[in-house]
């Protein structure tokens, strides 16, 4: 914007107009064209151009919605599939290593799969996370909308979970059943571990080790919201099942919504 | 009531027909004030049609489709350009907003401009009116200029509740221009363009109705006018059907008219 102005009066209104109808413009001949040299250049410009926006837009429009649009939603879809098969067979062998480095992660190999762990689930989110957002028709102003990504994978696994706040800037959600916690069941749908304990696994679960899903998940999540919005966040978790909690409590937040350091104890 | 009437004019019709508004409110009793939207840098015409010539390959395709026409109004993107400081950059204190405007293809750059910055929008009635070239055509004008207008508001939390467009029987593009116009005015209304015009008997009427509509702030345009429907632009579906309606609208309606009437 430039400079300041003066407040207009009907009154200066009205005697501006006044001057402007004594001398108002009037619909030039087609003469103009070849007359005034201002036309001459533009007419002719306009006459060159005209004809070709009125063959290639339509072109152009017709090849982009017929063709390179249902093309990239069709790649699009082919990814989400993709992600989802991957993050169904692939999330129980990859939590079992993800916990094996946890519980050894001061020497040795298991120090470098700890360290490596987060980017490569950073990878993930480079390669699924634009499908993602565009398949889970996420508002980038919108926090609740951006943890459609953790309702997504909680569909996914079996995870049982509730939103409990549900905001534009401040979103709350408590997973109350997981199948990773008790008891690492085989990922099937009909969930038979949860009902029949022959189906149970003791071995691979995230019992004994929170800081799977304080670290890595939660890790997993912020580097999600972060492509989404980098003012985005998962507060540190102050509920979990792990340590013996009813719950896991997911707080996702914006900067200007963030708790204070004193209210988060994690 | 407290009325705002932000006006921007290029060759003064619009001008104009702000000042008869302006008139009629006072006359009712209404507070008037005044805001000029100008761009920094007045323009050639020439320059602004270039600008939006993209369009007109566009618009051309929309007539031949409905749903391809509904798509572009609710997915092209407007040029903007510099304007002056305002002098009410904040319009919260206003009951009601008038915007008006003349028609440039699409939405005039300077409007945008002026719909973006301008603050206190949320929650405000706001009435908007052009001055065209030609006759009130559904379509290219009327849906063209007020829809992404009606769009715009809406996103800024103000809603669109009355509309007025009148014919200023003048074209800066030369007098085929409006040889064109005067054409589809006898063909699609049987009356010529000087019957729309701001000083005739339609003219005063359809302000009087434009007026008392805003005053009244009760009807919701898009509703009423049927483009509360929105098109899905993105998705699968969304394409498909756009795809699907685009070249095969024209053909279904020539198949019915070959076929399945002769049947019937």
């Amino acid at each position: 914007m430039g400079n300041s102005r003066d407040r207009l009066t009907v009154d200066e209104l009205r005697k501006e107009v006044e001057e402007w109808r004594k001398n108002r413009p009037k619909t030039k001949s087609f003469i103009s064209f070849f007359s005034d040299p201002v036309d001459r250049a533009g007419g002719a410009r306009t006459l060159l151009i005209l004809p070709a926006t009125m063959v290639m837009v339509p072109i152009i429009e017709l090849t982009n919605l017929l063709l390179i649009r249902p093309v990239l939603a069709t790649l699009h879809t082919i990814i989400v599939i993709l992600a989802t098969f991957v993050l169904r067979f692939f999330a129980r062998p990859l939590i079992r290593i993800g916990c094996w480095a946890i519980r050894g992660k001061d020497k040795g190999i298991r120090k470098s799969i700890y360290s490596m762990y987060p980017g490569f689930l950073h990878l993930t989110v480079v390669v699924f996370g634009p499908s993602l957002r565009r398949y889970l028709r996420i508002d980038p102003s919108d926090i609740r909308s951006a943890g459609s990504f953790q309702e997504w994978i909680d569909d996914t696994l079996g995870v049982e979970g509730i939103w409990v706040e549900s905001d534009v800037s401040r979103a709350v959600r408590h997973e109350t059943w997981c199948p990773f916690v008790d008891h690492g069941i085989p990922l099937d749908p009909t969930c038979k571990g949860k009902y029949d304990p022959s189906y149970r696994d003791n071995t691979s679960c995230v019992k004994g080790c929170p800081e799977y899903c304080s670290v890595f998940m939660r890790g997993w999540l912020n580097d999600f919201l972060k492509s989404v919005n980098p003012e985005f966040e998962v507060e540190p978790m102050r509920h979990l099942m792990p340590n013996g909690d009813e719950y896991c409590e997911m707080v996702y937040v914006t900067k200007r919504t963030r708790s204070t350091d004193s209210e988060v104890k994690p | 009531m407290n009325i705002l009437i932000a006006f921007y004019s290029r060759t003064g019709y619009t001008k104009e027909l702000a000042l008869l508004i302006a008139e009629e409110l006072m006359a009712r009793g209404h507070e008037v004030e005044l805001e000029r939207i100008e761009p920094l840098e007045d323009e050639n015409m020439w320059p602004l049609l270039w600008r939006t010539q993209w369009y007109w390959g566009a618009l051309a395709l929309g007539i031949l489709s409905n749903k391809y026409r509904e798509y572009f109004i609710n997915n092209y993107r407007i040029p903007e350009v510099e304007i002056r400081s305002l002098v009410h950059q904040d319009v919260s204190s206003f009951d009601r907003i008038c915007i008006g405007c003349g028609k440039q293809t699409i939405v005039p750059c300077a409007i945008e401009s002026y719909l973006r910055i301008v603050d206190g929008l949320k929650g405000k009635k706001v009435g908007a009116f052009a001055t065209w070239a030609g006759p009130p055509l559904k379509h290219f004008e009327v849906e063209h200029l007020f829809r992404p207008i009606a769009d715009r508001l809406e996103r800024r939390g103000a809603s669109l509740v009355s509309i007025l467009g009148l014919s200023s029987r003048y074209h800066e593009y030369h007098g085929q221009m409006l040889g064109i116009f005067e054409f589809l005015s006898r063909v699609r209304f049987g009356k010529p363009i000087s019957y729309f015009g701001v000083h005739s008997e339609y003219g005063r009427k359809n302000m009087k109705l434009f007026l008392d509509e805003l005053i009244k702030g009760s009807t919701d345009v898009k509703e009423s006018r049927g483009w509360r429907r929105s098109f899905q632009g993105t998705g699968i579906r969304g394409v498909a059907s756009a795809s699907l309606w685009t070249t095969l609208g024209p053909l279904r309606h020539e198949f019915k008219k070959r076929f399945l009437e002769r049947y019937r």
